[in-house]
């Protein structure tokens, strides 16, 4: 498999007046075309710094992260707007993921427009996605606070894919949601997951859903990668001391 | 159980709801708007020429000829008042509108650039804001000289600094919002971000401090003619006709009392409209 992802030797670190925190500490991995990639840990580990430097709201204080091999740290203006055709993301809080003085629709097609497909076309296919999403036409024209946060999520993923990214990153998409609807969009994802050839980055502190979707899992404790493998052997057989404390927090 | 049911009930009634704001906003709107209209339209509805003087009927009564009196020069207070709305209210607008659109654009750009640039210009309007306001302007009106267009430069160049600290707050409170983080994931170029998602956003208390800004800088203007360093005679403005009629309070307070309603009710109107606007932008109200 190509690897579509790689990341080398991650370092951030926050001051907090005069201590210096690694909150990301010479952290490497790969994401490979297809695959979904699962990172847990607990709140405070560095799986939402990763996702922010990965997709540039944060940038590095070392190492490099490579797009089909092209480094894609440090861009600026339009080389940096071109990496997010490729490199897509579903926030945490799916109300708040969207301006509350636009419409759903419009907050789907600004991308499109963005990269310079005209305003029709853009339309259809973001009707489209929002049918794929389990949406029906009616939400293009809701705003944020008029849906659920189920169904915000959903326009929340339609908005991701909305590009045809080659990467889709989940921070932590489903916590914010109750039980059942959390089923629904991992049962959405999974779905996608079977349809399209993205590659995922789900970042979790749910083992359970973990489990359900991710082919790989890389575990991390403060800043560092401590374990990685298939989500059954971490979860049956955890050789780290973090990972059995984190599995016995669950089940 | 009951009593708790009884309460909430009692409550919802006393909300607001988005129709009773609506009108409320309309009323103040309509009211608002004709005294715009009356004050644009000055010189065709006065009764008489507000600069005519005519000595022998000097400091008269409210009659049914002048209903507000004459000053001491014999004019007429109502089209003194009248012609002086159109001085105050419209110097009042201009100012509010230069320091509201200056204040926020220097407020959003330190917001969302930060860093050096934004320390800087913050410190420098902690200067502005160190001094008391209204000693400041009469320093500038002092050193620029009177008249009623020094004295909005003056308040301009003392009441920005409210506006640029509002924005710059509510920009960064806002900046942090994952909406910007996926409009800047769309590909949103910085001047996108910040006028189609962050400066909608803010812009509501923004709004509502500048509504509610509008009397009180009338005061002010009023306050810096009154002491002689706005409006000059003998143009029609109501601070400097209410620093005229101060000496005759005891004889012909009407000369001192017509400006000062004139002012009062204006003042009070766009205080309202104020409190008003505020409650139409409060997305809670329902």
């Amino acid at each position: 498999m190509s690897k579509i992802l790689e990341v080398r030797q991650l370092v951030k670190e926050f001051s907090k007046g005069s201590k210096t925190i690694r909150a990301v500490d010479d952290v490497s991995f790969d994401v490979c075309s297809g695959e979904c990639l699962g990172l847990v840990g607990e709140s405070g580990s560095g799986k939402s710094t990763i996702a922010k430097m990965i997709t540039a709201l944060e940038s590095p204080d070392a190492g490099g992260i490579f797009l089909d091999g092209k480094g894609i740290t440090g861009l600026k203006g339009r080389e940096q707007r071109a990496v997010y055709k490729d490199i897509q993301m579903v926030f945490q809080t799916p109300t708040d993921s969207f301006n509350p003085r636009l419409k759903l629709g419009d907050g789907i097609m600004e991308g499109m427009i963005n990269h310079g497909i005209s305003r029709p076309e853009a339309r259809k296919k973001m009707l489209e996605t929002l049918k794929i999403c389990g949406l029906s036409q009616e939400y293009a024209d809701r705003y944020p606070h008029q849906v659920s946060g189920g169904e915000c999520q959903r326009a929340s993923i339609a908005r991701a894919i909305v590009v045809n990214p080659k990467l889709l990153i989940c921070d932590e998409a489903t916590s914010a949601l109750d039980v059942t609807v959390q089923a629904q969009i991992v049962e959405l994802m999974r779905q996608l997951k079977s349809e399209n050839h993205m590659a995922y980055l789900m970042i979790c502190h749910d083992l359970a859903l973990v489990q359900q979707l991710c082919d790989r899992l890389l575990v991390m404790y403060q800043g560092k990668i401590v374990e990685t493998g298939t989500p059954d052997e971490i979860i049956m057989h955890p050789r780290e001391d973090y990972t059995k404390r984190l599995i016995d927090s669950v089940f | 159980m009951e009593l708790i049911l009884k309460k909430i009930e009692v409550f919802q009634s006393q909300k607001k709801t988005r129709k009773q704001v609506q009108i409320k906003l309309y009323f103040f709107l309509a009211l608002v708007l004709m005294l715009l209209l009356v004050s644009a339209c000055a010189a065709i509805i006065v009764p008489y020429d507000p600069y005519a003087q005519d000595l022998s009927i000097a400091l008269q009564a409210p009659s049914s000829e002048h209903l507000m009196g004459t000053d001491r020069y014999g004019r007429d207070m109502l089209s003194r008042v009248i012609m002086g709305g159109q001085t105050t209210i419209f110097s009042a607008l201009l100012l509010v509108m230069i320091i509201t659109v200056f204040g926020t654009l220097v407020g959003v750009f330190c917001g969302y650039s930060g860093g050096k640039t934004d320390a800087f210009i913050m410190r420098v309007s902690d200067v502005f804001l160190a001094f008391p306001g209204m000693v400041f302007a009469i320093a500038v009106a002092g050193v620029l000289g009177g008249g009623i267009i020094n004295a909005v430069v003056a308040l301009a160049c003392i009441s920005w600094p409210k506006y640029s600290r509002l924005a710059r707050s509510q920009v960064l409170s806002v900046k942090s919002m994952p909406y910007v983080s996926a409009a800047k994931l769309s590909g949103s170029g910085p001047g996108k971000v910040v006028f189609k998602h962050i400066l909608p956003n803010i812009v509501g208390p923004i709004l509502v401090t500048a509504t509610l800004d509008i009397g009180t800088m009338m005061m002010e203007l009023a306050g810096l003619s009154f002491l002689g360093l706005g409006a000059m005679p003998p143009i029609a403005e109501w601070g400097s006709m209410m620093s005229n009629g101060r000496s005759m309070l005891q004889t012909a307070p009407w000369v001192i009392l017509a400006p000062g309603l004139a002012i009062f009710v204006t003042v009070m109107l766009f205080n309202l409209l104020g409190d008003t606007v505020r409650d139409a932008l409060d997305p809670k109200i329902k």
